[in-house]
């Protein structure tokens, strides 16, 4: 393969540039056979299955952008690893978990192959990642507040960019060269757009105020092409639960993740109701979650485990839904101390409900939930499972 | 596992690299370390050995890129064996988590026995195998027997006796250590080889991951086995046979002779090669000669024949088919050629297209050994029998690896990359699963195995089998003669931009043909779904894969697997008459308690199909469907 080299001369066309066309059709035809593959590959309707073409796509474009270096076939890789895990006998989070892993190592490599970073370049980086994190599942995006979003990350990839090395130094007739962003620049840049759920409209003024104030700290004079790096490549390697990144990253730290029997109960107490539960021998703590709560500031009890006069607090517990993308902002409900509740939907539109873990009264054989009948009055208290002691 | 990855991670790094290279290995490894453990809190739990593997792998391949792309690299032979010890002592406690298999416990029983009793006669180990080898044990057939009842093992002595100080200190796990420190002086030899050769230091950067911590060497240095030992020796004598170093090379003949007698085979084809030397040849070849002698002395003495438990026979064979079969088979085979064992070492095969530009000691090491391989392949167990794979060609891999190193250059970096997935997609494999390095030699694979099982579809048949032949294995054995003239005459050419796109396509294309019904069935198969029944022959059968595989079946038992629809041969054995059902129609059975008969019945349709045994037990081999409706 040709690396071209030459420049073109105006008004015709050199034959480098032939080369440089005739590369860019050999690359169009892999990436079409490459995306072939992803689309009669996909198994199984999820957004993200379903997204596997697209997937290859953008990391197609990545391996394009990096065709110059020898780091592209490490970026290609992935379309190979993408499409063998969605195949694979595997379960829905191995299977995930492996294609994002294959895309952001991609990712990394594909930062990491060049040392500047073209802003446009840069550029187009941020905006394929902020639309993997955000746009997926397809149906669920507000097209108007995306590219809201987006272009405010990009102005903070602006307000990082570097200015060309020796640029003051050039002589007259050179063009000067591009401006450079580094790893750190676009990692911020996603961040910041990751981070708003642009519902309500008002959140996706976040990218700008961060652009605003990375511009008054000139920020860009920070350089850390690891670490910005790794930050990408740890948001991309969780892009199948996005939202669960940008809304619940401490259920990621945190999460109690041993799978421990459980006996459903699926009650729903009203303010001032009570309900007993006779204990099987080997339970050990109580899932419950709230409904209608997730106004509640932190602290407000919502109930009581008796005997032990056990408090059932905002924080021990949250509202079920709190962490879905159209309530979050307005929910004062944190991530419950002791999280137990599972992943939900999928890409930006991932959620985990806000069940709790209480752990029981010793000995208790027969316990009462009594609800507090100071709240609201369309709040409730759900008890939704007894969970044993080990397996 | 948090100490091993601290090792691992730290220590390699801090060997190898220095400056900045270093810096943003160690920073690359802890970024790669937080994002598995992130990815980790979302993905069920797994197997924490296949977590450690995968985690360990994923730091030794940061390593690998950074010492074969950095800048600030401190590289050197001794440096690279240093590593390769220091993963292989991480790997022991891997394979120590099911008891050694194969011959790997005679050679234990035997070093107990030398270090506790002085002798070779293994009664008292056979009555403590469980405490020495961590199960009972009982003398393998046609084992030697003194003339006063002692009990000798069949295997030569010398490796246990290299063994002898590290299970003195540490039991099983010194021994295994011991064969660790083997195959870091292998590595070390490899990479001198390389060097001596003329390969330059970029390439053999890149290709030392392969090798090291690549299977079928990181399997091998963590098991007891003489295969590591032996490549040691071999490229020792292939080393001081080029410098023209006789006692380096005639030493480590004769270490090699002692080690496997089979080794014997390269020993005369180095003494012809002495003899044909000018000066000293002739007293070359005098203590090569010795050299064997000793060695058959020793098994004469212990066995009471000079060809141990082998008989004249095994050299008479001379069908073209069976040479077919290992030469193919020990390339491509699924379970146990090198294409999906050690597909680096393809590379190997490769360089034979470019004889004339291959080093000198690649067109040496094939001389020597060309007469164990002519005696090797048409053997039916070529393939290793019951070891990790590639057990009879490892001492072989610092040859093929020097053939890969020789056309390393004209190898597309997609094709790097891909070998380079799959090589760690093995070991990972191998590492987390160890038992799963032992395979029955029935015709599948590890990994069609697990295809067939988790989608009830026989993607056995898409991996080329010598053992059971099968089409894939001809349409492999065609394709890689074809890339190998394609390749001498430099007209393999393909974008390299279009390979990896390709790969997928042709993924895709598999999986598509797996998931469809066969046109033969094997009955035993793990696509089969079995209510009932058992495997035939047994499982641990010796020799079980000279057997036609089978299935059987008594009354009430059924079987369900994925069929073509249409008129189809039944293949099976009935020691009385039986009668089976196929769909809604019975099938009354003769008898034919000595040979296979075959019976047609008909397939409702593509789909999956129950067979029940009504009454009487049969042995089901396989069903072929020639006519689609």
């Amino acid at each position: 393969m040709s690396d071209g080299g030459g420049s073109e001369v105006a008004g015709r066309t050199s034959p480098v540039a032939g080369e440089r066309f005739s590369e860019a059709v050999l690359w169009l035809a892999a990436t079409a056979l490459a995306v072939y593959a992803a689309a009669r590959a996909v198994r199984f309707d999820t957004p993200i299955d379903r997204a596997l073409p697209f997937v290859v796509v953008i990391i197609a474009a990545w391996a394009w952008c990096v065709r110059r270096t020898r780091w592209w076939p490490a970026v290609q890789l992935a379309i190979l690893i993408a499409i063998a895990f969605e195949m694979m006998p595997l379960s829905e989070a191995a299977r995930f978990a492996g294609i994002s892993l294959s895309v952001a190592a991609a990712f990394a490599a594909a930062l990491l192959a060049e040392p500047e970073i073209p802003f446009a370049r840069g550029a187009f980086d941020v905006a394929s990642v902020v639309v993997l994190l955000r746009w997926i599942p397809f149906g669920d995006v507000q097209l108007f507040r995306e590219l809201l979003v987006l272009a405010g990350a990009l102005l903070v990839l602006a307000a990082l960019r570097r200015a060309p090395a020796g640029a003051l130094r050039l002589r007259s007739g050179q063009a000067p060269a591009p401006y450079s962003v580094t790893p750190i620049g676009v990692a911020a840049a996603i961040i910041a757009a990751l981070l708003p759920p642009a519902i309500p409209l008002r959140t996706v003024a976040l990218p700008y105020a961060i652009a605003f104030l990375a511009w008054i700290v000139r920020a860009r004079r920070v350089r850390g092409d690891l670490l910005g790096t790794a930050l990408c490549a740890a948001v991309m390697a969780m892009f199948p639960w996005s939202g669960i990144v940008a809304r619940g990253l401490p259920f990621l730290l945190k999460q109690d993740r041993e799978e421990r029997p459980r006996e459903g109960i699926h009650a729903a107490l009203a303010p001032s109701e009570s309900f007993e539960i006779r204990l099987p021998p080997s339970a050990e703590s109580l899932i419950v979650s709230g409904a209608n709560v997730s106004r509640l500031p932190r602290g407000t009890t919502l109930g009581w485990i008796e005997p032990g006069h056990v408090a059932l607090k905002i924080g021990d517990l949250a509202d079920w839904g709190y962490m879905r993308r159209q309530h979050f902002f307005a929910s004062r409900n944190h991530l419950p101390r002791h999280p137990a509740g599972s992943l939900r939907d999928y890409g930006y539109s991932a959620w985990i409900d806000g069940a709790a873990r209480v752990r029981l009264p010793v000995g208790a054989g027969t316990i009462r939930v009594i609800t507090n009948p100071h709240l609201p009055p369309s709040a409730l208290l759900q008890i939704e499972a007894v969970e044993m002691r080990g397996r | 596992m948090i100490a091993i990855a601290l090792t691992v991670g730290i220590a390699l790094p801090l060997m190898f690299l220095r400056g900045r290279t270093l810096a943003r290995c160690l920073g690359a490894e802890v970024a790669a370390a937080l994002i598995l453990a992130i990815a980790g809190r979302v993905v069920p739990p797994l197997d924490r050995y296949l977590a450690a593997a995968i985690a360990g792998a994923s730091l030794v391949v940061i390593v690998s890129i950074a010492v074969a792309s950095g800048r600030d690299v401190r590289w050197s032979a001794n440096r690279a064996a240093l590593a390769a010890l220091l993963v292989y002592l991480c790997v022991i406690p891997a394979m120590m988590r099911t008891p050694i298999d194969g011959d790997e416990p005679y050679y234990l029983l035997v070093t107990d026995s030398l270090l506790h009793d002085h002798d070779l006669d293994l009664r008292n180990q056979y009555r403590e195998s469980v405490r020495i080898a961590g199960r009972a044990l009982e003398p393998q057939p046609s084992d030697p027997v003194g003339s006063h009842g002692e009990q000798y093992s069949r295997q030569e002595p010398f490796l246990a006796i290299l063994l002898l100080p590290g299970y003195a200190a540490f039991g099983l796990a010194g021994a295994l250590a011991t064969i660790a420190l083997f195959a870091a002086l292998a590595i070390r030899s490899i990479i001198r080889l390389l060097e001596d050769e003329g390969i330059d230091d970029a390439t053999i950067r890149a290709i030392f991951p392969f090798v090291a911590f690549g299977p079928p060497l990181i399997f091998y240095a963590t098991r007891i086995w003489p295969e590591v030992p032996a490549a040691f020796a071999f490229t020792e004598v292939l080393r001081g046979f080029r410098q023209r170093r006789g006692r380096r090379w005639i030493a480590a003949l004769f270490a090699l002779v002692l080690l496997k007698l089979r080794f014997v085979l390269l020993a005369v084809m180095i003494a012809l090669r002495s003899l044909a030397l000018r000066r000293r040849g002739a007293g070359a070849t005098l203590l090569i000669a010795i050299a064997i002698s000793v060695a058959i002395l020793i098994v004469w003495l212990i066995s009471g024949s000079v060809i141990n438990v082998h008989s004249w026979e095994e050299l008479k064979q001379f069908d073209v088919r069976d040479y077919l079969r290992g030469i193919f088979g020990l390339a491509l085979d699924g379970n146990s050629g090198l294409l999906f064992q050690a597909p680096f070492y393809v590379l190997g095969i490769f360089a034979l297209a470019r004889w004339r530009s291959t080093a000198e000691a690649f067109r040496l090491g094939w001389f020597f050994a060309a007469l164990y391989l002519f005696l090797l392949v048409p053997r039916s167990e070529w393939h290793g029998g019951w070891s990790p794979p590639l057990r009879y060609i490892t001492f072989f891999m610092p040859v093929l690896a020097l053939g890969a190193a020789s056309i390393w250059h004209r190898v597309a970096a997609p094709v790097v990359a891909i070998l380079g997935a799959w090589t760690i997609g093995v070991a990972i494999h191998g590492v987390a699963f160890p038992w799963r390095l032992f395979h029955i030699a029935n015709g599948e694979s590890p990994a069609g195995e697990w295809l067939s099982a988790a989608m009830q579809a026989d993607f056995s048949r898409l991996f080329p089998s010598f053992i059971r032949p099968n089409l894939a294995a001809i349409i492999a054995s065609a394709l890689l003669l074809i890339a190998l003239l394609l390749f001498s005459r430099d007209l393999l050419r393909i974008p390299s931009v279009a390979i990896l796109p390709m790969t997928a396509v042709v993924l895709l294309v598999a999986f598509r043909a797996g998931s469809s019904p066969a046109k033969s069935v094997e009955l035993e198969d793990a696509h089969v779904t079995h209510h009932g029944g058992e495997l035939y022959p047994p499982m641990y059968t010796v020799a079980r894969f000279n057997y036609r595989g089978g299935w059987i079946l008594h009354a009430g038992q059924a079987m369900s697997f994925l069929a073509r629809g249409g008129r189809c041969e039944l293949e099976y054995m009935a020691p009385a008459p039986a009668v089976i059902q196929i769909g809604t129609v019975a099938y009354p059975l003769d008898a034919s308690p000595i040979r296979y008969r075959t019976v047609a019945v008909d397939i409702p349709a593509n789909g999956r199909v129950e067979l029940k045994c009504l009454s009487g037990t049969i042995n089901l081999d396989g069903l072929h469907c020639n006519t689609n409706r």
